[in-house]
């Protein structure tokens, strides 16, 4: 009996020491790599900040106050904001309904989410390039589709109303697999025993989805809401292979702005006063989740 | 005698053995130089050339050469550079000699002494007043047109147009249509030089004397409004044919005259050999025009601050090694359709109506460093007015308010410095 609780103590000793070891390599792996650019960005945010040459000088709030009066920002933020609500709510309401469909069908299901599936993997540079060939408004694919049946001079990426549009569709097609494999997963959770409960009290399928499986999917359908709405806030590849940020600046989202900011005029300050900017705006809309999430008891 | 020959037979041992330790010690002391550049063999190959003749002369030397691609190169060689790491050698760029300069060595080269043999605009100084980056060659914008629907449309040499009105007379029997749409411009303007070049055609200066852009000035709104006439009312181009690059509407046959460059003429040719081109220089907006265009520069290789004494001593026996040799040097030029900065071989390059467009232009152009952002902004307004139908005057105001963080200062020390400054507003 002693012995054993000698064996318990050294066992417990050192997992108390892996515990400690693993916290302190975390700790110090996000201090180095995470929070402590993210400390020195928003300092520098203050500052005329040009590594190149060597400069760091506190200009107080000018970047900000140039920021807020840069009509560019505010197409920026725009842009960003109708990118992320256009592509969330396609990623969830197509994924959801896909996954639906996944769902009740019996064969080839996994060659069929397999098949969902395949663009996510993708590498998002090469998807890019293709569609881009694709929307070409001379030799693309939709253009000669579009020919065919007598439509002409359609110019998808070079076209300002249509450009944004287009590079939605393409995120969504790209993106929608990863939401029909996590709602796949939720709808199996789903207990079969209250779908045939409801079905002997004789409710039909629409209420079965409104009533049954909506709410039980409600935790999964927040963690792609959220973890979409993040991600779709730094959308930047397809923007950079696509358009540039053009026609003129009908695609400019904020992370390509930073970017140009940073790597093309090398101003650091400027840039990183953006990104607190995005920062901020994530983090709120995040929080707003988050109180939705707890309102709806989740 | 034995003795004698057995002593001879040993010194001649020692003597062996002696040259072959030197020879060991020789390739040891072989010196590696890491060069960038953002091209390859077929677009850069009198420069790939350039470090082979080095290397023949001087066998101690290697070239280890790493092409990078042209997106990438401009925006890692400065931060590489910065951070110790980064080639020893690298193709520097005007439009980027303000990020580079910081990180690169000065030559020891006295300017006094370089003026006497090269023409001086472009000599890129450092901190203590020395060169830095040299120009080798002078070129800049030209006009191209394609030959064969030049005579399909019945156009004779005599055509070939000396002002933009001209122009607009010629491109309107070239563009072709199907339906509403233009699927072959007469005319490709879609570069941001255009407007650049014409504003200055107007005989004012992109700067003002306060360092601020005048973009928005009468001049750059007359270009804008040019631009709508030639997209809307004459219907001869389509900025979205190029968007940006007439020298891809040009090559895909898409357009018949395109506002381009003279480095684009080897790429033409080289990309495709059926292609039946010309070059002529760039129309005048009036005759009394102070400047045609901006004349652009090639510079002498950049050498990172971070290079070894034994290296650096390599690197500029290497620089004095290319400005002094006639042959690359001519075939850099012609290699660039430009003239060469080497006064004693103005003239000397090869026959093409590339340079013969820029020879004939060449005391109207105005030798220019842009900051990117001046380009990015300037096509933008552009894309703005001609894509987006946005009106000029919103246009024009986006532009002033992005330049407003940008050191345009380089432009007011060209502009100050041009041979016909007197005549620039």
């Amino acid at each position: 009996m002693i012995e054993i609780k000698i064996k318990t103590n050294s066992q417990m000793a050192s997992q108390k020491a892996l515990i400690i070891l693993v916290s302190v390599l975390m700790i110090s792996f996000y201090s180095v790599f995470s929070i402590g650019p993210m400390i020195y960005a928003f300092v520098g945010s203050f500052a005329d900040w040009n590594p190149i040459k060597d400069t760091f000088q506190f200009i107080q709030f000018n970047n900000y106050i140039h920021l807020f009066n840069n009509q560019l920002f505010w197409k920026s933020l725009k842009n960003t904001i109708y990118f992320v609500a256009v592509v969330v709510t396609g990623r969830v309401v197509l994924g959801f309904l896909i996954a639906l469909g996944l769902n009740s069908i019996r064969k080839y299901k996994s060659m069929m989410r397999s098949l969902y599936f395949l663009p996510v993997i993708m590498p998002i540079v090469a998807v890019a390039l293709v569609w881009k060939w694709l929307y070409d408004p001379n030799i693309g694919f939709f253009q000669m589709v579009l020919s065919a049946f007598g439509i002409t001079n359609v110019k998808f990426l070079f076209d300002p109303d249509l450009a944004l549009p287009s590079i939605m569709l393409m995120t969504i097609w790209k993106d929608v697999g990863y939401a029909v494999i996590i709602f796949l997963a939720g709808l199996m959770d789903v207990p079969q025993s209250i779908i045939e409960a409801s079905e002997i009290d004789g409710a039909n399928k629409r209420q079965q989805l409104w009533n049954i499986i909506i709410p039980t999917l409600k935790p999964t359908l927040i963690f792609v809401i959220i973890t979409s709405i993040i991600s779709y806030f730094q959308t930047f590849t397809q923007i950079f292979i696509m358009t540039k940020g053009g026609p003129g600046t009908s695609t400019h989202v904020l992370l390509y702005m930073i970017y140009r900011e940073a790597f093309q005029y090398y101003r650091f300050g400027y840039a990183s006063a953006i990104t607190v900017c995005l920062f901020i705006v994530i983090m709120i809309v995040t929080f707003i989740q988050f109180k939705i999430m707890k309102g709806g008891e989740v | 005698m034995k003795k004698v020959l057995l002593v001879m037979g040993l010194v001649l041992m020692m003597s062996v053995v002696i040259f072959a330790g030197s020879v060991t010690a020789a390739s040891e002391e072989s010196e590696e130089i890491t060069v960038w550049i953002p091209g390859d063999e077929v677009e850069y190959s009198f420069f790939y050339n350039m470090f082979e003749e080095y290397e023949k002369v001087n066998e101690n030397v290697d070239f280890k050469i790493e092409q990078q691609p042209w997106g990438d190169y401009w925006t890692k060689l400065p931060l590489e550079l910065q951070s110790g790491r980064g080639p020893e050698l690298f193709m520097a760029h005007t439009a980027y000699s303000d990020v580079l300069l910081p990180n690169s060595k000065e030559l020891p080269f006295e300017v006094s002494e370089l003026e006497k043999r090269f023409n001086n605009p472009g000599i890129f100084l450092g901190e203590n007043g020395r060169p830095v980056f040299i120009p080798l060659v002078y070129y800049g914008a030209v006009m191209y047109y394609n030959l064969d629907h030049w005579q399909e449309a019945g156009l004779t040499e005599e055509d070939v147009p000396a002002t933009w009105d001209q122009l607009e007379e010629v491109a309107q029997k070239l563009t072709v249509y199907d339906g509403d749409k233009v699927v072959r411009a007469g005319f490709d303007y879609s570069t941001w030089y255009t407007m650049a070049d014409l504003i200055y055609q107007q005989g004012q200066g992109l700067v003002d004397k306060n360092g601020e852009t005048t973009i928005d000035s009468e001049a750059g709104v007359n270009v804008l409004e040019r631009i709508k006439k030639w997209e809307n009312d004459l219907r001869i181009s389509d900025f979205t044919l190029g968007n940006g690059s007439p020298e891809d509407s040009f090559l895909r046959y898409q357009s018949s005259i395109i506002y381009g460059h003279a480095w684009m003429a080897n790429w033409f040719s080289s990309t495709d050999e059926e292609l039946n081109f010309k070059a002529f220089p760039i129309p005048v907006w009036s005759e009394d025009a102070p400047v045609v265009t901006r004349a652009d520069m090639e510079l002498t290789f950049g050498i990172s601050k971070n290079v070894t004494d034994k290296q650096y001593e390599v690197l500029v026996d290497f620089t004095e090694f290319v400005l002094n040799n006639d042959q690359i040097m001519l075939d850099i030029a012609n290699g660039f359709s430009g003239v060469s900065s080497r006064k004693d071989l103005v003239g000397k390059g090869k026959d093409s109506s590339t340079i013969k467009a820029i020879n004939s232009q060449m005391d109207k152009m105005i030798p220019m460093v842009f900051p990117r952002e001046y380009e990015t902004v300037i096509r933008q307004t552009m894309e703005e007015v001609a894509v987006m139908d946005l009106s000029i005057e919103e246009a024009l105001n986006n532009a002033v308010q992005q330049l407003s963080l940008s050191d345009l200062t380089s432009v007011n020390y060209y502009e100050n410095n041009y041979e016909h400054a007197e005549e620039l507003k």
